[in-house]
């Protein structure tokens, strides 16, 4: 071949431009809601993750003296519990999460304020799964709600003492209206320690326990197999909310499943008949070309080729936009947080995939093409 | 250019061709009718005949691009076509046309010659919407060229030409037939400043040679 392909396909694409942009604007809208709705989907996950941790999770494990009509009243346990059962609690198949805590009320100053340790998230039977909690605390370090912040007039970065030992705080966090805004947050060791309980909880907190979708009594059946494993403990069930917003992320989950693949057939139509159109405009051209000897293979070529370069075009366009637009869209949408980075793995795969898709999109159009008689052009008027 | 083939070869034959077309209410049109051809190399033919009297199969059936339902073609020379309607690729410059010709790598001094021998040199850069119907013309008679065809098939390749283009293309038809080649013209009328070596005329499918010229 004389001309190389790149040459045709370039030139007629610029100058046929506008349908070239149609079909590449196509493919970068596809992909740029494929990649949004990955992102979106990633996002929600861990917003419905933060809303199933800040409205006090699923199940909460108490010391069995805990007087839970006390409880109910002021949330501060009674009596503690040894911290090996929770290594005992792993072994289950209640919650996938479990968080131990030491919480109780302490004077900072004039101030009181919810002093609450928290160990390092556990995971049913050792599994290994995203932590919850978001970032963790470092050891001589405290985290103040808001409210406990303006209380103990604390500053970031400055000290704090409590009960006569000083820690640094990191961070005072922005007001949520909950009983997250009292709470002053510390290693579960610093807290132990703080509050003489070497090796004692008084709190666990049992996130996304899965015993409810078919079980007529589920704090019934939650107590059952919790029982034989911390014999006595106060099971206290708090997830209503948080099943509710699990049940919408999950269908959340299966509308996107569902929707992206047609939305990927409805692109690869779309592109099909931009090409089918395109092979029917350039009829003669492909005449003139198999008129001249050349291949119908390469005929085909220059069909599935271009089909190939608006794909990786429209790839590249639609990874952008996702990138560019994506964190603000979704934040408007989920409205806390900064969404989770796009998996590269899953970007670099659009973009692999995507020309390859475009150029199958194109296999009829392009086997049309090399079946173009020549013997037509003599026959044109 | 290279002379492609020996003089006083046949280098085509066409025996006994029959085509006919589906005719729109149901039968077939026979365009062309148990048609004997031998074209040999150097020959310049016109085939002379009104609209719808074959010429146009004839020339498909000579270039391969369509086979005969009965009877035969013989030979496989290189073809070049000049189309009556031209088909310049218009995303292609002149000189990219005309390499579009070249069905193999390589032959770029010949694509700037024939550019040269057709004066398209100082439009070489340019779009077939930027060209005049002569330097159309010019364009694809410089394309059929650049495949050094032994034979060349012309359908109506001076048709709204104006006396001096209709002479350039002209001459370059003859010069592929100095060298060795062969050419035929398809038309309904006459073509000033060609000289034929041979005559035929097409009457609804059936051909005839009216004479030779030396």
């Amino acid at each position: 071949m004389s001309i190389s392909l790149t040459t045709l396909v370039g030139r007629e694409m610029s100058l046929r431009w506008i349908t070239a942009l149609h079909a590449v604007f196509i493919v970068a809208a596809a992909v740029a809601m494929v990649l949004l709705a990955e992102q979106f989907a990633a996002a929600s996950e861990n917003a419905t993750r933060r809303i199933q941790r800040d409205i006090g999770l699923n199940i909460v494990i108490l010391p069995p003296q805990t007087d839970l009509d006390a409880w109910w009243i002021d949330r501060l346990p009674t009596g503690s519990m040894p911290e090996a059962w929770i290594e005992r609690l792993e072994d289950q198949d209640v919650a996938n999460r479990l968080v131990p805590m030491l919480v109780a009320r302490v004077a900072v100053g004039d101030a009181e304020i919810i002093l609450t340790g928290i160990g390092s998230e556990r995971f049913k039977r050792g599994n290994a799964m995203k932590p919850v909690f978001g970032r963790s605390i470092e050891p001589g370090n405290v985290v103040l709600g808001a409210l406990a912040g303006k209380v103990t007039g604390a500053r970031e970065g400055e000290p704090l003492v409590i009960k006569s030992r000083s820690f640094t705080v990191e961070r005072i966090l922005e007001p949520t209206g909950s009983e997250e805004d009292v709470r002053c947050w510390m290693t579960l060791p610093d807290a132990q320690s703080l509050l003489q309980l070497e090796g004692r909880l008084n709190e666990i907190r049992a996130i996304e326990c899965h015993c409810s979708e078919d079980v007529q009594d589920p704090l019934e059946a939650i107590r059952t197999e919790l029982e034989p494993i911390v014999p006595g403990a106060g099971i206290v069930r708090m997830n209503a909310l948080a099943d509710a917003r699990r049940a919408q992320r999950q269908m959340a989950e299966r509308f996107i499943e569902y929707a992206i693949p047609p939305l990927l057939a409805l692109a690869g139509v779309i592109i099909a008949a931009l090409a089918f159109m395109n092979v029917r405009e350039r009829r003669n051209e492909m005449g003139v070309l198999l008129a001249h000897g050349y291949r119908r293979s390469t005929v085909a070529s220059v069909v599935l080729s271009r089909s190939f370069m608006i794909g990786l075009v429209g790839a590249v366009i639609g990874w952008v936009f996702a990138v560019v637009i994506g964190d603000s869209v979704i934040t408007s949408i989920i409205g806390s947080g900064k969404p989770p980075r796009l998996d590269s793995t899953l970007l670099l795969a659009t973009i692999f995939s995507t020309p390859i898709l475009c150029a199958l999109a194109a296999l009829y159009p392009a086997i049309m093409a090399a079946m173009v008689d020549p013997a037509r052009l003599m026959r044109l008027p | 250019m290279n002379t492609p083939t020996p003089q006083n070869t046949s280098i085509l034959e066409l025996r006994k061709a029959t085509m006919s077309w589906p005719r729109p209410g149901g039968g077939r049109i026979t365009a062309v009718h148990s048609l004997d051809l031998a074209v040999q190399a150097a020959d310049l033919g016109v085939i002379r005949g009104p609209s719808g009297s074959g010429k146009t199969t004839l020339l498909l059936l000579a270039g391969g691009l369509l086979q005969p339902h009965t009877g035969s073609r013989i030979g496989t020379p290189r073809v070049g076509f000049i189309f009556q309607t031209l088909e310049l690729l218009p995303y292609l410059d002149v000189r990219q046309n005309v390499r579009l010709g070249l069905t193999e790598k390589g032959g770029e001094d010949d694509v700037e010659q024939l550019l040269e021998e057709l004066g398209l040199t100082e439009r070489a850069d340019h779009r077939p919407h930027q060209l005049s119907t002569g330097e159309c013309q010019r364009t694809a008679t410089a394309r059929a060229l650049a495949s050094r065809p032994a034979l060349l098939l012309a359908d109506e390749p001076t048709g709204n030409l104006d006396p001096e283009n209709a002479l350039i293309v002209l001459r370059a038809l003859d010069g592929l037939v100095q060298r060795g080649g062969a050419v035929l013209v398809a038309t309904h009328g006459s073509i000033e400043g060609l000289n034929p070596t041979r005559q035929f005329t097409m009457d609804s499918g059936s051909l005839s040679e009216s004479g030779n010229t030396p």
